[in-house]
């Protein structure tokens, strides 16, 4: 995997900063495949659910900050493997692919 | 009989029990064996309790259990080793005693 990347240019991981800390995400509990990017706005989320005790139309606000920032992230991922699998079919075939997004999508 | 204030235990083995020769001393060696079994004992119930403290960790840590209770559980599997029965099954460096390995 990472020499795939390195043979297509693209750099692994996450542009976004790391905002909660190690010490933060234990305090709250956060589960362990949960402790990413965007755990700082999971921290309120689940606090919020909680209190409120999970009624759907509750904590609508950071549910969706929340669901903004993990998509983001997956677009980013999506990205870096549309990225790397397009630089291996053209070295293995030599021409163009179709990626799971066009080109035209710009991610902003 | 006097009525003391305080309960005494009796810590040690049998001081002139000799294990090549046992029915030298045959009051001494019912008091060794007494001994033997008392301190099983206690180490069945010390592991009871350790495992009784073990699982609140789990509860009252959640998630963080991973790192939180790390020293509990190695204090478990060492109160384990060599206590109770039916071990037969178990791999022998889970009850045996742990073998310190000397480095040449």
């Amino acid at each position: 995997m990472e020499a795939a990347a390195a043979a297509a240019g693209v750099e692994l991981g996450s542009s976004k900063p790391q905002i909660a800390t190690q010490a933060e995400m234990a305090e709250a509990r956060v589960p362990l495949a949960y402790r990413d990017q965007c755990a700082h706005l999971l921290i309120p989320l689940n606090k919020c659910r909680v209190a409120e005790f999970y009624l759907p139309w509750k904590c609508e606000p950071e549910r969706h900050a929340y669901e903004k920032c993990q998509y983001e992230l997956v677009m980013e991922r999506m990205l870096q493997m549309q990225k790397i699998r397009e630089a291996q079919e053209t070295k293995v075939k030599g021409g163009a692919s179709i990626g799971l997004i066009p080109a035209t999508a710009k991610l902003a | 009989m006097v009525r003391k204030a305080k309960v005494e235990f009796d810590e040690q083995p049998p001081d002139n029990f000799d294990p090549k020769n046992p029915y030298a001393d045959p009051v001494a060696m019912l008091e060794y064996r007494e001994h033997l079994v008392r301190e099983k004992w206690i180490q069945i119930e010390t592991a009871k309790i350790i495992r009784e403290r073990l699982r609140w960790c789990y509860r009252i840590e959640g998630i963080n259990h991973h790192q939180k209770c790390r020293h509990l559980v190695d204090q478990y599997l060492e109160a384990t080793r060599g206590v109770g029965w039916g071990k037969d099954a178990r791999p022998p460096e889970l009850h045996e005693p742990k073998k310190i390995i000397e480095a040449e």
